[in-house]
């Protein structure tokens, strides 16, 4: 047994306490889940998706339980970056973990003015770009669907900030590696993976669909074998650093991803189910460490016995 | 704003009414303490060594005890709250609450009207308001009568309870509405508010009745929630023109920022 394992995560630029994050939209801004749970244990905080101006969001309803996880439409309402950095970003500021921001646009020219506002904030430690939105310009398909698309995004994040940029990729496509093999070029600090998974359900009695906007994104342990699967294949494929994300809810989870590749992992909709799931993922992934005589979480990235 | 609280409980007692209908009675001081009626708990995981069901159900607080225990009133409406209503005592059950913008009221006068498990938050509201002295009427309407739970202690400190059923098993042969605005139109004093949970067509039919008489009316809304503590914007209506969250802002509103 080793006494206590070394827990700091470096993901680029970025560095954390520890490799457990909450994913975007399933944390609010962190003050929601304030006294529910032990918020500062937290390696960071990824905010809701903020776009330049507030949005209201999808039709109700906007989120449908399937089995071993859940569909949402909330379509990124969010309150916009003059809204987030006045009313959300001081509590934020106060909490000893990092913030991350995530963020989304309709045009790469968006994602680039909230990367150059966001750049010189005290308080926001990185920005995680969600690429899994309808560029309005272009038809409506989304940025991260097209390999080129995604890299412009990024690109175009990355010349307006030191700051460390994550792009956060959509499972929604025939290869995710090659999306993260174009995305990398633009020399970001890492890769978020995965999104939710494009999905749909219909009450089989009524024949409506579950969902006001019809279709929305799965998450939750259903889609964690998936989410696995794409964190291997970018981890072979790729010299950059992974934050896992999809369906973990336990530690065991937690050093699946490890394991498969991620140096660091988000805990997302499993917090709905339990406000301290995620604190529970620290606590038994420090306990693992320790069991198995790992001086540090670094050492078990990749240990995937083939 | 009040402190919610992520708890283990023990749940205390079971009571079955009909075979819809259960009230777990949960042994939570720091949940009850804080409790206001209107306010609800997310109660779950169902099953914590199985994620299906993945999500954590919201359910109204239905009354707390001086000794520190909270009632919840749950109707086998789905897969989950089947699940809920097979539990036994001695359980321990995770639960987080109390969640919610509550019912605010100062008037002398209290009508409350509640369809089917909608009754829960009322029960509570008359309870404490009851407890200050204030006139309190609940009006309560049911699909039969085995799918209401028993008021007998409301009535015994002196709440006037009147019963409205689809098939007249019990009371007035109709709905809990026809009640209201036989009610309203009788009499009502300046100083009544009126209160109402339930389905949506009950609500805007209650809305309708209250401001043609022009009495104050507070509905508390449903909605699909995920989280219940206002961090996945799942639950958001638009009222009034914003995107407001049912578990934050509400799941009380007034009913003319609902329905005007
Ligand atoms: C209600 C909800 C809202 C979400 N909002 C965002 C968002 O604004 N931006 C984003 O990049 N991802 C968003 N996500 C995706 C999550 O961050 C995460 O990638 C996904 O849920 C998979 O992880 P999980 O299975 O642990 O939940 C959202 C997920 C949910 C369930
Ligand atoms: S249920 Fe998540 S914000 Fe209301």
């Amino acid at each position: 047994m080793s006494p206590t394992p070394d827990m700091t995560t470096h993901i680029g630029k970025l560095v954390l306490d520890n490799p457990v994050m909450v994913a975007s939209g399933t944390f609010g801004f962190g003050e929601e889940y304030d006294g529910l749970m032990d918020v500062r244990a937290l390696g960071a905080i990824v905010t809701k998706g903020i776009s330049l101006e507030p949005r209201v969001g999808n039709p109700a309803p906007r989120t449908a339980e399937t089995p071993c996880g859940m569909i949402n439409s909330v379509g990124l309402q969010n309150p916009g970056l003059r809204g987030f950095v006045e009313h959300k970003l001081p509590w934020l500021k106060e909490v000893p973990c990092k913030v991350v921001v995530n963020i989304l646009g309709d045009t790469v020219e968006e994602y680039a003015t909230l990367a150059r506002e966001l750049d010189g904030v005290p308080g926001v430690d990185a920005m995680e770009v969600n690429i899994s939105c309808p560029n309005v310009e272009h038809g409506g398909m989304t940025f991260g669907s097209d390999p080129q698309t995604a890299r412009r995004v990024a690109e175009a994040v990355r010349a307006e900030t030191d700051k460390p940029v994550l792009v956060k990729l959509s499972p929604n496509v025939t290869s995710i590696v090659q999306v993260a093999e174009a995305v990398i070029t633009a020399e970001i600090d890492g890769l978020t993976l995965i999104n939710t998974i494009s999905a749909m359900a219909i009450d089989y009695a009524t024949g409506k669909p579950l969902l006001g906007a019809i279709t929305g994104g799965l998450s939750g342990p259903a889609i964690k074998p998936v989410a696995v699967r794409a964190v291997f294949e970018v981890a072979r494929a790729c010299e950059t650093s992974i934050v896992g994300c999809g369906g973990i809810a336990s530690w065991q989870d937690a050093v699946e991803f490890i394991r498969a590749g991620a140096s660091a992992v988000q805990v997302g909709s499993a917090t709905f189910r339990s406000p301290s799931s995620a604190v529970r993922v620290i606590d038994g992934l420090r306990g693992f460490l320790s069991h198995i005589d790992c001086s540090s979480c670094r050492e078990l990235v990749g240990k995937v016995n083939i | 704003m009040a402190t919610a609280h992520n708890i283990t409980a023990e749940l205390k007692q079971v009571r079955h009414f009909g075979k819809d209908l259960v009230l777990l009675r949960l042994f939570a001081p720091s949940v009850a303490l804080a409790a206001t009626p209107g306010q609800f708990v997310m109660l779950g995981p169902l099953d914590p060594r199985c994620m299906d069901p993945f999500l954590c159900r919201p359910i109204s607080i239905f009354g707390v005890t001086d000794e520190g225990e909270l009632d919840l009133l749950i109707a086998a409406a789905g897969r989950g709250t089947r699940m809920i209503s097979a539990w036994t005592e001695g359980l321990r059950v995770e639960l987080t609450g109390p969640l919610g913008h509550g019912f605010e009221s100062d008037t002398k006068n209290l009508l409350l009207v509640g369809g089917g498990v909608g009754v829960a938050p009322l029960v509570f509201l008359a309870d404490t308001q009851l407890a200050k002295g204030r006139k309190c009427t609940l009006l309560y309407g049911a699909a039969r009568s085995e799918m209401m739970v028993d008021l007998q202690k409301l009535q015994d400190r002196g709440c006037l309870v009147k019963l409205a059923t689809d098939d007249g098993s019990v009371g007035h042969h109709g709905l809990v509405t026809d009640l209201l605005s036989k009610h309203l139109s009788a009499s009502h004093s300046h100083d009544t508010l009126v209160a109402a949970c339930g389905p949506s067509p009950m609500l805007k039919e209650v809305w309708r009745n209250c401001s043609e008489h022009g009495v104050d009316l507070q509905v508390s809304l449903e909605n699909r929630m995920a989280c219940g503590t206002g961090a996945c914007m799942g639950c958001s209506l638009l009222i009034s023109g914003k995107a407001l969250r049912v578990c934050k802002q509400g799941p009380v509103f007034s009913g003319g920022e609902v329905f005007q």
